[in-house]
């Protein structure tokens, strides 16, 4: 890989990993309540 | 390479890795709607029709983790890059599943209605504007279609189509798909199941990729240091190069720089393949021609020429010893340039 390539890289593509585990965090936190039909996957 | 876009042929090696990929998937399929029922009990048990989409679903989510980790896998450690070699044929299996997933979810959750099944998945949830509730199943199209785009440009007719750049560029989009995969999760089955075990394999796979692609970024960081010095670079010792291997030297300004010893000479060229920029001085001379570690792309180390009939060429620099150290003009020649290699014995 070309270095230039590899510097942009670095530092664009740190964004997103970012952004990804705020928002896994988020649904995690937030999602509601269980109920017997959501857990059958029934929807 | 250049003789009519047939760089990736068939061979036995490709053969053993198809066949190994394609007996993982159903191996994993089959332990997967085996053992699911019972990792997974739930008051009401979850339908035939359900497991299968969990099942192709799961196996997509991991076999794109194992996809992005086997780059950052074969920079730390030589030992993975046979993995890397036909990495191609693992990511185009992935969209066929990606594809099958779909197909189940179409048909078993948006196929009975009057609408079509598609604006079916994009209308049945409204909550466009809301966090908790968003329709996943958006975003697993959107990483749908970035897969799609990748498995039919994945040929070498592409690549020269469209030029290694923006061919690149299209590819690096997997790491846009994986997030929306993840979200696609988050937003979707962890919503739905209250075990630990989902969260925890979706969070695991997520940081073993982070954690990954940061090690490698630190190694290449570490190895990446610019040797001082504008004229000639000094390269360490030529004894402790191996034979059929290549030393990496990083210079102020330019590309780095793979110094390979050959039947006792050094020979210089860019580190840069002119196939798919991969790093040609961590890959070894096969048949007298240094060999490309990504693809198996080759050329000759003293002169950068692929041999005939391939016409690909890299660049090459002027090399000398002083005192048993080997020094190297760091300004790159016309690539194809000829450059007298150096015995390591003189």
């Amino acid at each position: 890989m070309r270095r230039a390539h590899r510097r942009w890289h670095g530092r664009v593509w740190l964004v997103l990993p970012v952004l990804v585990a705020i928002g896994f965090i988020a649904a995690l936190a937030l999602r509601p309540p269980a109920s017997p039909e959501i857990a059958s996957g029934a929807r | 390479m250049s003789a009519g876009f047939r760089a990736v042929q068939w061979n036995r090696h490709k053969l053993v890795y198809d066949g190994v990929l394609i007996a993982g998937v159903a191996l994993y399929l089959i332990c997967f709607l085996l053992l699911a029922p019972r990792l997974w009990p739930t008051d009401r048990p979850v339908t035939w029709e359900i497991l299968r989409i969990r099942a192709v679903g799961s196996a997509v989510f991991l076999m794109l983790t194992i996809i992005l980790s086997i780059g950052p896998l074969a920079r730390l450690d030589r030992r993975f890059l046979p993995l890397l070699y036909n990495r191609r044929h693992f990511g185009v299996l992935t969209f066929c599943l990606a594809l099958v997933h779909s197909w189940l979810v179409l048909d078993w959750y948006h196929g009975q209605g009057k609408l079509d099944p598609l604006v079916s998945v994009l209308s049945s949830s409204a909550h466009y504007g809301s966090f908790i509730g968003f329709p996943f199943e958006a975003l697993g199209l959107v990483a749908l279609a970035i897969l799609f785009v990748m498995a039919a440009t994945s040929h070498d007719f592409w690549l020269t189509m469209l030029s290694p750049p923006v061919w690149k560029a299209i590819h690096m989009l997997v790491y846009p798909a994986y997030a929306l995969l993840i979200m696609h999760v988050a937003l979707g089955a962890i919503q739905s199941d209250r075990s630990v075990l989902l969260p925890l394999l979706l969070g695991g796979a997520f940081l073993v990729v982070a954690a990954l692609h940061g090690l490698a970024a630190a190694h290449t960081h570490a190895h990446d240091q610019p040797s001082p010095g504008r004229d000639w670079l000094e390269a360490g010792p030529a004894a402790t190069i191996p034979e059929g291997r290549a030393r990496i030297v990083t210079p102020q300004e330019g590309e780095r720089i793979a110094i390979f010893r050959h039947q006792g000479k050094l020979s210089a060229v860019v580190n840069v393949c002119a196939h798919q920029n991969g790093p040609l001085g961590e890959g070894r001379i096969i048949d007298g021609c240094i060999t490309c570690p990504w693809h198996g792309f080759q050329f000759r180390p003293e002169d950068g020429c692929a041999p005939p009939p391939f016409t690909d060429k890299v660049a090459t620099y002027r090399l000398r010893l002083a005192g048993g150290l080997v020094l190297v003009d760091p300004r790159p020649l016309p690539p194809g340039t000829r450059v007298e290699p150096v015995p390591v014995e003189a």
